[in-house]
């Protein structure tokens, strides 16, 4: 919560990491690409706030998925919102991610295993 | 007026890649953010209770890591258009400690203005927008 009683916009940045790690280290690796934790940077976020989340009990949802895979790149679209019925949405957002390998230093290609795990998250 | 706001990284921003996080960007962007207006309105207090206004969007692309290191970055702060009942700020994270201006992250904020009760979208008042007219600048 900020001054203004809601939360703040960078804490929805936070609770979508929190998605979004769990989603890529954890889904991904059990479906079969476990390298993607060793090196995954942001390359980009967008965020666009639709309404206050004030302070409250229940906890809200994150839904995310996949929307594109490029030669070294994938983007990864959420929505924070009520559980059902109300499905009121707080925060629509989408994350460009680039697999780096931290060894060699550089930007590498998508490697056709995690392609295919990817794929198989493509608007889950 | 060009406006900068220098920001020292935390030990607590570091995650497990050694770098900065991606979410402390926004944090550094937000005290930048704050500052820069605070200074265009030229209030001293509170400046959501003086200006009300609300985030409805913000885009950051991250250009380099940014490290744990002493001498401080800095994050630059404009005004790049003025509307009715919102605005949108331009900034970047530089470097300016050595003998280059490398950018580290660039970001484009919407801001609403809101009623400071019911946090209804309301016009921006006269002096408000006047002031933040005279900070537009294209970069």
């Amino acid at each position: 919560m900020d001054a203004l009683g809601h939360v703040n916009n960078g804490r929805y940045v936070d609770y979508l990491q929190d998605a979004r790690v769990d989603f890529l280290f954890r889904t991904a690796k059990e479906l079969g690409a476990d390298n993607l934790e060793t090196g995954l940077l942001v390359a980009r976020h967008e965020v666009q706030y639709r309404a206050p989340l004030h302070f409250r009990r229940e906890p809200v949802r994150i839904e995310l998925w996949i929307s594109e895979i490029r030669a070294a790149s994938f983007t990864v679209d959420y929505e924070i919102l009520d559980a059902e019925p109300q499905r009121r949405t707080y925060v629509e957002a989408r994350t460009k991610l680039v697999p780096f390998d931290f060894a060699a230093n550089r930007l590498r290609r998508i490697t056709p295993v995690e392609r295919e795990t990817l794929s198989k998250l493509v608007g889950a | 007026m060009s406006f900068t706001h220098q920001v020292l990284v935390r030990w607590s921003d570091i995650d497990s890649y050694d770098h900065v996080n991606n979410v402390r960007y926004f944090d550094y962007l937000q005290e930048a953010r704050i500052a820069f207006l605070a200074q265009v309105m030229g209030t001293t207090g509170d400046f959501f209770a003086e200006y009300p206004c609300v985030l409805a969007s913000q885009t950051v692309d991250y250009l380099r890591p940014i490290l744990l290191r002493h001498p401080p970055y800095d994050v630059d702060v404009w005004i790049e258009s003025v509307g009715t009942s919102s605005y949108t700020l331009g900034s970047r994270i530089m470097d300016r400690s050595g003998e280059s201006d490398d950018v580290y992250a660039k970001a484009e904020s919407v801001v609403v203005a809101v009623d400071g009760t019911t946090h209804a979208k309301r016009s921006l008042g006269e002096a408000e927008r006047a002031a933040l007219l005279r900070h537009v600048a294209t970069t």
